[in-house]
């Protein structure tokens, strides 16, 4: 019955196999063959994953968990009970809408990207890179275990790691791959401490364990997925057991703000642009980033046993959003400006999953994975018209030597005329990029909200959960969808609208269809992906009116139920209203600058000093390295200086100095002459001849 | 016919004697030639000690030994000898005090 979910292995094997082939005969093949081959891995995982998605949808209240084999037992010892590790699959409908989302858009983005790195010459690297990540990917959201989920955590994180400096060469890409990686160490830091506190007090560390043997509910755990009322019992009853609770589920989240971008981890993300475009739009917007929303809903029976934690969630999700939002209206590298709004929307799910509503969070997990791979890889497509204009025009100009470097990273209060990238060398893209422009315009439509797009149910829904919770949850919520509305729109009028603001921006083509496919698909899901989850005041004509919500339920439980106060229409209405004013707005008011600087002129902005705060991230990045950093190297050189040159080579030294002294007393009586040697020896004689004597006459 | 014998104590009163002037003459020469000759002469003494026991006890192993100290103090002369010669001629003299090359 169940036959693709008992040979569900076979997913992530897929992409295994993609990797293994071109990591190890990657250079000797052709190009186009690694590239179909690493495509074909991802779509052949996506089409199981297709078949897993309906047998789970014939009963989403079963969870089925596949053994693939045992890994280790750890004995029992100091009164914990023993420990059983297994290569275990999980396949509940948490996990299949994350397995089709992964898929999906990961085999779109390789279609994408045989066409986009084309002419790269890591090109078959990029593709192992990519298969490695959608392996480990795959691995993060149907690990059973906290442990396996771990061994993806990680994975997704040196793919990660590996394909922002894929173009290692370039130093700001070098560095922005160590800054992730190292960012991200320090929020797995948070995980391990939690696996290590689930089995010391729980003595488990699996999600769901069906085991009928298992039932016992001191030794069944606390990360099952159902709520176990015991445990609820005890948590309730013993504060200890409240605070080891709360203490794991901040060690967890810990670990989300570092992998999901938020406060205060979140510094990473926006660096990470410096991978090639299809990476960013992959890892670092439609999937690796969402797998800290993933793990709190997985985790979510946990995290609503303490209401502590679940605030700081939706505090922390909705202070992110709102940060992220306002650095987005003032970037100028149009990459930049999609990295914050990730980080802003990353914030919404939290916000979500910390008032409760996980399955909003996971649905807009859902609707932000198509938008925001369409803008990204839309924005990709732009790079690199713009890349090849900029080609054009130096290999005109025969400026021989000129470097092509992509000054990003940088910020410059006057455009590059050389950057790709910057959108103040854009506008009027429009007429030349007619697929890439309709299909942003849509994901633009779709991330600010505008009624009927996926982004507008999807965010909708968290709103309305926000609203239930909290008056100010909502307000900050409702603050951050104006922003998002009218710096989505001000980054679609500075690309594609106005009058051209360079000469490229005039030569720029449209690239092939393996570019314009998958964003067709993107922009498609974009517009239609949110009917899965209408609201039910809609919902009741249609067949399938909050269906997503109920399919999650069994596995990310079910919907807060919150007073707001206003009527779910009401709210529903303003959010509209919020969203198609403030596009509008933009658009309007970038209309009558011609996409040029709106309120600062060009010339003031050097000395407008909120305008410098927020384009330069608050400063944050600096006080990281000034905190961080630089205090890190401080107590460096105290230990180096102070404590190893003082302290650790004084006592070698010091056992030295001591051993000297002493040979140097000893050395006297070495004089080297034979008569001393020869009286030493009489003397030795005398003393046994003395003791000889003395032992026979039994003397004392 | 029995002839008064000289009692053992004067064979060893005089080998004691003859024992320490050797040790100290080894101790406060410096000639190395003096310093063989002293060791012979505590070899002697004890030589002397061996035949008086041998006599007293009325047993040959002792003579016996005896026989083996003179061969062997031969040798031990030869091969000293051959040292200082050597010496002599890396160094151009045999003064005990300037040969110290073994001090620490």
């Amino acid at each position: 019955m169940d036959f693709f979910i008992q040979n569900a292995w076979l997913i992530p094997l897929f992409p295994l196999i993609g990797f293994l082939i071109n990591g190890f005969f990657g250079s000797k093949l052709e190009k186009k063959v690694s590239g179909t081959i690493g495509t074909v891995a991802v779509f052949a995982a996506f089409a199981w994953a297709i078949g897993v998605f309906f047998e789970v949808q014939a009963d989403p209240t079963i969870h089925h968990t596949v053994l693939i084999a045992p890994w280790f037992t750890v004995p029992a010892a100091f009164g914990a009970p023993p420990l059983t590790i297994n290569w275990e699959l999980l396949i509940d409908p948490l996990s299949a809408l994350m397995l089709l989302i992964i898929t999906g858009i990961g085999g779109l983005i390789h279609l994408y990207s045989t066409s986009y790195m084309a002419e790269d010459k890591g090109y078959s690297r990029f593709f192992t890179y990519l298969n490695l990540f959608i392996f480990f990917m795959l691995l993060l959201v149907t690990g059973n275990n906290l442990l396996m989920m771990f061994v993806g955590w990680e994975g997704v994180g040196l793919c990660s790691y590996l394909l922002i400096g894929f173009w290692f060469e370039k130093k700001s890409a070098a560095d922005a791959a160590k800054k992730a990686f190292i960012v991200n160490r320090i929020g797995d830091v948070g995980v391990l401490i939690a696996m290590f506190m689930a089995y010391r007090y729980f003595g488990t560390l699996d999600f769901y364990n069906g085991d009928a043997t298992h039932n016992d509910p001191s030794t069944q755990g606390l990360l099952v997925q159902t709520v176990n009322p015991y445990l609820v019992h005890l948590v309730t009853s013993v504060p200890f057991n409240f605070a080891v609770v709360t203490l794991l589920t901040l060690m967890v989240f810990w670990g989300c703000t570092g992998k999901s971008a938020q406060i205060p981890l979140y510094t990473w993300l926006p660096d990470a642009m410096e991978g090639p475009t299809p990476v960013s739009a992959l890892i670092h917007a439609a999937t690796m980033v969402t797998a800290g929303v993933y793990l709190v809903s997985r985790m979510h029976s946990i995290f609503e046993l303490s209401p502590v934690t679940m605030n700081v969630v939706a505090i922390i999700g909705i202070s992110t959003a709102l940060f992220a939002a306002t650095i987005g209206l003032v970037q100028n590298d149009i990459k930049r400006v999609l990295a914050y709004s990730t980080v802003s929307q990353l914030g919404y799910m939290f916000a979500a999953c910390g008032v409760g509503a996980f399955s909003a969070g996971m649905f807009h997990v859902m609707t932000h994975a198509f938008f925001k791979a369409c803008l990204s890889l839309g924005s990709g497509a732009v790079i690199y018209a713009m890349e090849h204009s900029i080609h054009h025009r130096k290999e005109h100009e025969a400026a021989h030597g000129a470097s092509h470097d992509l000054n990003t990273g940088t910020v410059t209060a006057t455009a590059d005329p050389d950057d790709p990238q910057d959108m103040r060398n854009m506008g009027g893209l429009k007429s030349q990029l007619p697929i890439t422009h309709a299909t942003m315009l849509v994901s633009t439509f779709a991330i600010a909200g505008i009624p009927f797009f996926s982004g507008f149910f999807s965010k909708d829904e968290i709103l309305g959960d926000l609203a239930g919770r909290s008056t100010l949850l909502w307000l900050v919520g409702a603050l951050t969808a104006a922003l998002t509305g009218f710096y989505m729109m001000r980054l679609m009028y500075k690309t594609f609208y106005g009058s051209p603001k360079s000469e490229d921006a005039k030569h720029v083509h449209e690239a092939t269809p393996s570019v314009t496919v998958p964003l067709t698909i993107l922009g498609t899901l974009a517009v239609i992906g949110g009917y899965i989850g209408i609201p039910e005041m809609f919902g009741t004509a249609l067949p399938f009116g909050r269906s997503l919500s109920h399919f999650l339920i069994p596995a990310a439980g079910s919907p807060p139920v919150g007073h707001a106060f206003l009527s779910d229409f009401a709210l529903l209405a303003i959010s509209s209203i919020i969203a198609i004013t403030f596009v509008a707005f933009s658009y309007y008011s970038y209309k009558a600058k011609d996409g040029g600087d709106l309120y600062i002129p060009a010339a003031e902005k050097p000395k407008n000093f909120v305008y410098q705060l927020v384009l330069n991230k608050y400063y944050i990045d600096e006080v990281y390295n000034f905190v961080f950093v630089a205090g890190g190297k401080a107590i460096a050189t105290f230990l180096w200086k102070v404590f190893d040159v003082g302290f650790i080579d004084g006592i070698v030294n010091g056992v030295a100095s001591v051993s000297r002294g002493l040979g140097g007393l000893l050395r006297a009586t070495q004089t080297g002459y034979v008569r001393n040697y020869a009286f030493s020896l009489l003397l030795g004689v005398l003393i046994v001849v003395i003791a000889c004597i003395a032992g026979a006459h039994n003397l004392p | 016919m029995e002839v008064a014998a000289v009692p053992l104590n004067y064979y060893l009163i005089l080998s004691g004697i003859l024992f320490t002037i050797g040790v100290t003459g080894v101790l406060i020469k410096r000639n190395p030639i003096v310093i063989f000759m002293c060791i012979e002469l505590m070899l002697n003494a004890v030589n002397l000690t061996f035949v008086a026991f041998s006599r007293y006890h009325q047993d040959l192993s002792g003579q016996l030994i005896v026989i083996f100290v003179l061969a062997v103090a031969a040798a031990e002369v030869s091969v000293g000898l051959g040292i200082i010669v050597s010496i002599f001629r890396a160094r151009v003299s045999i003064n005990i005090d300037e040969m110290d090359v073994l001090r620490g």
